[in-house]
């Protein structure tokens, strides 16, 4: 008996022990093994780097979620007919658009990514010192500004931030004023103008350049000078800045002797100031642009089929107001095939001009490595001709000389606008031909004033059902319902919206 | 050859002994035996009372004075004494003719013990909410999983066989739902280890199952208990000779239920007006201009339609306009296909188990070994499984006692491609019944082409022969546990377990199994192949010390303990297309690519995992006399799932019980012989979330810099070092009674489950540059009442016995997210939603009302912008006179109401008969395959259900206004005509046994029987094969059927 206490203890000495050891209470701190936290990363330059080219990763889907479905699906440029279905893009473009839209979701939760990313990049890079830590910021912050100048195009006046917040703080940012997010999108681009380099070695092409920042910031200019804000001391430092670009021809970028070469992938980074770079290869680095601006090509085209938007080019682009000579016009637009396949006809006329007829490297629909130019050099070019329009009361020879060096190109005969309001017109319509399934037209109507006359007329001819006419709450677009939601009552919700 | 030679002589002596006996008892006088039975408590005759020869199946029944009177050949042997709920006893006959004797109660139901969370306790003093079937309802059932034997067995316990595949997991629910993002699975626990899975484990091993339902019982196993706990018992050898037990069934498995679809007759005939109707729209193009009529014979046609280049014939017709010539010539042409019969067989499933069980006073065991073969019934489907069990006890000094359980097991199966969406269940039905005649069933499939009067396809015979699926599961579940008796009542408990899990699975579709097959580039050029390699360990380390001791009155068990829990995962997936043949599944060139996704879940690349548990834990049960039980446990968790600021977790429960019928006033009323109500109330969570949850994992986020890919990396969610448990705290209240000696046993539950601290995936500003992060936000209830009852209805030769289950649950949602804001659900989020007020994942749809006749009638009602005649006619739910988004409208939830289950087993001598059926009432299944089959707008090419013979055709020809045109412009909308009622009655189980007569000296025990699974069901689901299927996004898009089964098994004890 005496023994087996002896044992008993021994037994229940072995097991505190056992408890002792196995109880440890940090064998509970167990950090995830495949992929790391975030707090272990931007260790060293290299890391830092990666940082930044996640930021640049943000903005794959800027081209579909703003440019198409958010600009140029709005603009004049696409008629989508009333629908069967419930579509996005049919609300977008028939001006039904409610606050529940996904598309409206979409493009401010991708816009937000692009400025989370770089407000973290710029947050982890401060205890670096190593050279390239100006061109980083430089990048953060140029990408940050593009963000929010969409951002406050789209929206209005939008919760602005520099820094990474945390949930709490995301519920109480204040929208903060239109022209206080432009400050600041014009802080962010001077910055990126004097910290970005002027040129990149091959393997590093595709990143923002000195350029890129000050033709961006241009643009930002005359969207000031223009409405909402029509602060006319911006129209000489949209001169300036633009005419900096236009200085650089050939390094900045270039004007390509044939339209269609621009959107070839052998052009990749030649003529344009500043592209969103893709590659095909089923990684997920794809353009999804050429099947979201397409409902159907035929199987010779493409290895597969899109189905994107049921839509239709708008038909004033189609006819003989869009002369046929016009080189840009065939680039740009496709229509009348036989899908030698399946035997399928179609009638329809499309944007193709993303689409490389042929193309077999894509291993998915939405993998197409055609860049998407977010600014073209032509874009500097017509940009600084209508200052020069703006600024004089007639149209000076020099704004007429560059509007008639892109018709030149595009195989369409000189024009001579003899007033400063005839060389608006001829440049606004230049514009939509220059740049027609890029995105920028709704903007243009938009910073013009031109888009409630435009597209009421457009509601009009194409027998658009509207519930009231197109007016100045409709030029933005409802703040997205859920993120009101995340806490009731703290934003109001742009004016014409519920 | 001795010991046969042997045998020979002793089965020789039987057999002369038989005729001897025989030849005696013909000879001898028969004899009666009389005499009276009384109660031992009140000495009140007992009428009923079976009285056999032990033995035989000569026997009598007491009459209503207790007196009976058995004839029997002579007065030796032995009388069997039997009564339900009274005692059993045996009186040898030693020559009276006279024999009285008085039975006692029993109370061996009562005294059973019942296995609850790390112990067990007599079923009279539970004071929770506890269910539980035993081997008896298990082992003879010709299921491949445990958790199939559970349906219809206890009450508030709903187990959906989601899928018919064999062996697939099975949904189960321990009242109602509770948890949105994390899993609603209850938790498992074999022979004191908690297990991931209830996969290979093989029935026959089972000696019990107990469900601990409310939190009082489950708050034992703390952050885990929310959804119940499903605590399974394996059989243990018995101090005896050793016992070789042979059992086996083998049987054929048949469709259940078939979908009413098309027949080749009806599709062609719906296939000529499709044509007629193309024909005359296209006389109505500005092209062409013309009158056409559909009446316009095939050579007008051909001619129409025949140009310069392009000739067109009868015989060589344009499909579009024109009939195919063979449909005169019916099957003498083509060929005629039900596609159902084609991928359906009878298929046959087999289990054998062979196992030795027995012990000394010093060491027990019980080895069990088992094969299972399983052909499933669609094409190319199968089951292989081998399991072993080893189960051991031995003493190893006074008052040590070791216990070891080996139990490997290997599943080797070949399944998958069936169910959901673009899978073969739903090709299967929606393959026109038509096809080319050389073709037959690899219509479609290399070599051979598509019908050109239908859509592009594949048969689904020939993808579910040409293609594999193989997986095999090796799965070693091992403990081992010491049992020390320290001092009087006090014993020390240890156990450490480890569950190791390998799964390898293979697929590989050829390229003859793509409908692209004609323009593959080279024989294999669309032939993919995917390889997947896991690995699972689970490793459980366990210490208590449990305290038993009975001090007069009062009984005290308490129990303290400590276990630490450590899982570790990896996993490695890599998928390979472009071969160069068609038959070689791994091939290493630069045409094969490797996946490069980092998400393995999404196909390619790795994943990893580790967790760990620890936890304290105690209890203590007391009761005085057994009249007043009392119980209290209470346990601290820490996880590594969660928050760093927040990993411990603190669950504590009380019950208590109060047995009425122990006290003096209740002596007087003989009627109820137990009465006992129960009450309860405990806090349990919920940590089945993902792993890394609570961190800020590092996302990969790459770009291409001037045409090559550059790595590019930032965080991908948002830390929250503050996640916590999902709690739910729930009550119960219960009652038990027995009446006229338990012949009637009620239990009777009612409770409420408040799930709060939902973990949910809360939506967040997407300023933050997320736009969800998991968060402990939200509130569920569930309540409802469940009853059990077991009764005996006849006792005699002849016994009936009844068991019956009835449950009713409630499920609300009543908080969610920081201002409640509704979630869609749901496939593409637009079939139902999570909302405030209503049941979990109710569905939000378009209500149909009928079919607008015509145009006069769109225009009298409601509509929306585009409506046409014959278009399905949605009930106008804001009442503001259009139909549009607003008027979607809740109108059900999957979750059912009612539950039933109802047992009837009937003994005649030796045979007995067990029926079991179970019901379910109150919730709806979403068929989405009635977008393949079932939409207005999918045209003429594909076979659809059978009513679309009565659809909307003309306004003067309005079919059975429900079923709209078939180019109805609502085909794209989600709407009511494809909701169902998933109410059904099954004839789950029908078992007839026979137990031959006992050889001792041969067989301790032979049994055969012979058994239906599956045997009828009710149920007015058209849209799919069983009501029970969930698949895609919480509906059925088309899933692996169940099977009606029977069996013939054989059971026999050496």
């Amino acid at each position: 008996m005496k023994l087996s206490i002896k044992r008993t203890c021994a037994v229940l000495l072995g097991l505190s022990a056992l408890a002792a050891t196995s109880c440890k209470e940090d064998i509970l701190n167990i950090t995830p093994l495949a992929n790391n936290t975030a707090n272990d990363f931007y260790q060293d330059e290299n890391q830092v780097n990666q940082g930044v080219m996640a930021i640049y990763n943000a903005t794959l889907s800027l081209p579909q979620s703003s440019n198409t479905n958010m600009s140029e699906v709005r603009s004049d440029n696409i008629l989508v007919a009333a629908l069967n279905v419930q579509r996005d893009y049919n609300d977008i473009s028939n001006f039904l658009v409610t606050s529940q839209l996904g598309q409206i979701q979409t493009t401010w939760t991708d816009l937000y990514g692009i400025v989370y990313r770089s407000n973290i990049l710029l947050e982890k890079i401060q205890p670096f010192q190593f050279a390239r830590v100006p061109q980083f910021q430089g990048e953060a912050r140029f990408l940050r500004a593009l963000a929010y100048f969409n951002l406050v195009r789209y929206f209005g006046a939008v919760p602005l931030t520099d820094k990474v917040v945390s949930i709490a703080e995301a519920k109480v940012i204040p929208r903060t004023p239109v022209a206080d997010v432009y400050s600041f999108i014009v802080e962010d681009l001077k910055y990126a103008a004097e910290n970005l380099p002027v040129t990149y070695a091959a393997d590093n092409k595709g990143r923002a350049t000195k350029w890129a920042a000050k033709a961006l910031l241009g643009r930002v200019y005359l969207t000031m000078y223009g409405y909402p804000l029509k602060q006319a001391d911006k129209l000489a430092l949209a001169k300036k800045e633009l005419g900096d670009v236009m200085a650089q021809e050939g390094v900045a970028g270039a004007v390509a002797a044939n339209y269609a070469d621009i959107f070839k992938t052998v052009n990749d980074n030649k003529y344009s100031v500043f592209e969103i770079q893709y590659i095909s290869g089923g990684a997920g680095l794809g353009s999804t642009v050429p099947w979201d601006q397409a409902f159907q090509f035929p199987s010779q085209w493409a290895a597969y089929q899109p189905s994107g938007l049921d839509a239709q080019v708008a038909p004033d682009l189609l006819g003989a107001g869009w002369p046929n000579m016009d080189t840009r016009k065939a680039a740009t637009l496709d229509s009348g095939y036989v899908d030698t396949k399946t035997n399928f006809k179609s009638g329809r006329i499309q944007f193709t001009k993303f689409l490389e007829k042929g193309t077999t490297a894509p291993a998915n629909n939405r993998d197409y490595p055609n860049n998407f130019p977010i600014i073209r050099f032509e874009d500097v070019l017509l940009m600084y001709a209508e200052v020069l329009n703006e600024e004089a009361s007639t149209p000076p020879a020099q704004a007429i000389a560059i509007l008639n060096r892109i018709r030149t190109r595009a195989g369409v005969p000189d024009v001579q606008p003899a007033t400063k309001e005839e060389f608006r017109l001829a440049m606004e319509r230049e514009r939509r031909w220059e740049f027609a399934a890029e995105g920028l037209r709704w903007h243009d109507l938009v910073r013009t004033e031109r888009a409630i006359p435009v597209m009421n007329k457009f509601a009009t001819d194409n027998a658009i059902k509207l519930s009231r006419p197109i007016n100045e709450t409709d030029l933005i677009f409802p703040i997205p319902l859920n993120e009101l939601r995340i806490n009731p009552g703290f934003w109001q919700q742009n004016t014409g919206y519920n | 050859m001795k010991a046969r030679l042997h045998r020979l002589v002793r089965l020789s002596l039987l057999l002369l002994g038989g005729l001897l006996f025989a030849q005696a008892a013909w000879a001898q006088q028969t004899q009666t035996i009389t005499g009276k039975v009384t109660a031992t408590d009140n000495k009140e005759s007992l009428p009923g009372v079976t009285v056999v020869v032990k033995g035989t199946t000569n026997g009598a029944t007491t009459n209503g004075d207790g007196t009976y009177s058995l004839e029997v050949p002579g007065l030796s042997g032995t009388l069997v004494f039997s009564f339900i709920g009274y005692t059993t006893k045996e009186v040898p006959i030693n020559g009276q003719t006279q024999i009285s004797l008085t039975l006692g109660t029993d109370n061996k139901m009562l005294e059973e013990a019942v296995v609850v969370g790390y112990g067990t306790v007599k079923r009279g003093n539970v004071t929770g909410a506890v269910a539980g079937i035993t081997a008896k309802e298990i082992e003879e059932r010709p299921v491949n999983r445990i958790e199939n034997a559970l349906a219809g067995q206890m009450p508030g316990v709903t187990v959906q066989t989601t899928t018919g595949e064999p062996g697939a997991e099975l949904q189960i629910r321990v009242r109602g739902t509770g948890s949105i993002n994390a899993s609603n699975e209850p938790l498992y626990v074999v022979d004191g280890v908690p297990v991931d899975n209830l996969r290979g484990i093989n029935p026959t091993d089972v000696a019990n199952i107990e469900v601990l339902k409310d939190a009082a019982s489950a708050a034992i196993y703390g952050s885990r208990g929310s959804n119940g706990v499903v605590l399974v018992t394996t059989k243990r050898g018995k101090k005896g000779k050793a016992r070789l037990q042979f059992s086996g069934f083998t049987g054929v498995q048949t469709l259940e239920r078939r979908i009413d679809m098309m027949s080749p007759e009806q599709w062609i005939q719906q296939r000529k007006e499709g044509i007629d109707e193309a024909w005359v729209n296209r006389g109505k193009t500005a092209a062409i201009n013309k009158p056409y009529s559909a009446n316009d014979p095939m050579d007008y046609r051909a001619r129409e339609l025949s140009t310069g280049t392009t000739v067109v014939t009868v015989n060589n017709p344009n499909a579009t306009y024109m009939y195919d010539p063979k449909w005169a010539y019916g099957q003498d042409s083509l060929a005629y296909t039900d596609w159902q019969d084609a991928i359906f067989r009878k298929a046959i499933m087999q289990q054998y188990t062979l196992g030795v069980s027995g012990g000394t006073d010093d060491f027990n065991y019980n080895v069990n070994g088992s094969w299972l073969n399983q052909q499933g019934i669609i094409l190319g489907t199968t089951l292989q499984r081998a399991t072993l069990r080893a189960n051991f006890d031995a003493k190893i000094r006074k008052g040590i006692r070791l216990t070891v359980t080996l139990a490997p097991s290997t599943e080797s199966s070949a399944l998958g491609r069936v169910d959901g969406k673009d899978q073969q269940a739903m090709n299967a039905i929606q393959m026109p019944p038509v096809g080319p005649k050389d073709a037959g069933v690899y219509v479609g499939a290399q070599p051979y082409g598509a019908y050109q009067w239908s859509g592009r396809y594949v048969s689904p015979v020939a993808v579910m022969e040409r293609s594999d699926v193989n997986t095999t599961r090796t799965r070693l579940n091992a403990n081992m546990g010491l049992n020390i008796d320290l001092y009087k009542g006090l014993q020390l408990q240890l156990l450490g377990a480890m569950d190791n899990t390998n799964i390898l699975d293979q697929q590989w579709y050829p390229t003859s199994t793509s409908r692209d097959w004609a323009t593959a580039a080279n024989e294999g050029a669309f032939s993919r192949s995917r390889t997947t390699q896991g690995y699972n360990t689970r490793y459980l380390f366990q210490g208590l010390l449990n305290y038993t001791r009975q001090i007069g009155p009062h009984n005290i068990n308490a129990l303290v303990g400590y276990s630490v829990e450590n899982t570790n995962s990896k996993a490695t997936m890599q998928e390979n297309n472009k071969f160069p043949n068609d038959w070689s599944m791994y091939f290493d060139n630069t045409s094969s690519t490797v996946g490069t996704s980092t998400n393995y879940y999404n196909g390619g690349g790795f994943a990893t995992g580790k967790t760990a548990l620890l936890s304290y834990f105690g209890r203590v049960q007391y009761d005085y006399k057994e009249k007043y039980l009392l119980a209290g446990s209470l346990r601290r968790d820490g996880s590594s799932k969660f928050g760093f600021d927040n990993q411990w977790g603190l669950f504590p429960a009380v019950s208590a019980a109060w047995r009425l019928s122990s006290e003096g006033f209740m002596q007087g009323v003989t009627f109820i012989t137990d009465l006992k109500v129960r009450g309860s109330y405990g806090i349990t969570g919920n940590n089945r979330i993902t792993d890394n949850a609570q961190f800020s994992i590092l996302g990969v986020n790459n770009y291409s810099l001037n045409g090559v890919a550059s790595p590019g990396y930032s965080p991908s969610t948002i830390e929250n070092l503050n996640l916590g448990w999902e709690q739910t705290s729930s009550y119960n209240a219960g009652l038990d009674f027995g009446i006229l000696q338990n012949r009637l046993q009620v239990t009777a539950d009612a409770y409420v489950r408040n799930t709060s601290d939902l973990l949910l995936r809360t939506p967040v500003s997407s300023v933050t540059g997320f736009t969800t992060s998991w968060q402990n936000i939200g509130d569920i209830q569930n309540k409802g009442i469940e009853l059990g009852l077991n009764s005996r209805n006849l006792v005699g030769p002849l016994t009936w016995s009844t068991s019956f289950n009835a449950s009713y649950n409630q499920n609300k949602v009543v908080r969610l997210g920081y201002d409640n804001t509704p979630i869609p659900q749901g496939f593409q989020n637009l079939t139902s939603v999570i909302e405030v007020g209503q049941p979990l994942n109710s569905f939000l749809l378009y209500d149909v009302i009928g079919v607008y006749k015509d145009q006069a009638e769109i225009d009298a009602s409601p509509h929306m912008l585009k409506t046409i005649p014959g278009d399905s006619k949605y009930r106008d739910v804001n009442g503001d006179g259009v139909i549009d988004n607003n008027d979607r409208t809740i109108v059900g939830n999957p979750q059912p109401a009612f539950i039933f289950g109802i047992t009837n087993t009937f003994t005649y001598r030796n045979f007995d008969l067990t029926i079991l059926v179970n019901a379910q009432q109150g919730g709806q299944i979403y068929s989405l395959i009635g977008r393949s089959i079932d939409r207005p707008g999918m045209g003429y090419l594909y076979n659809k259900l059978a009513k679309w013979e009565n659809r909307w055709k003309s306004a003067d020809n309005p079919g059975d206004g429900m079923t709209p045109n078939i180019n109805a412009t609502t085909g794209g909308y989600y709407d009511t005509r494809w909701l169902y009622d998933s109410d059904y009655i099954r004839i789950k189980n029908v078992s007839l046994g026979y137990n031959l007569p006992n050889r001792e000296n041969l067989y301790s025990r032979a049994r055969v029987y012979l058994t239906v699974e599956n045997a009828y069901i009710w149920h007015n689901y058209d849209g799919g094969f069983t009501p029970e299927a969930v698949n895609t996004d919480g509906g059925d898009y088309g899933g692996y059927p169940q099977a009606r089964t029977f069996t013939l098994g054989f059971n026999l004890t050496l």
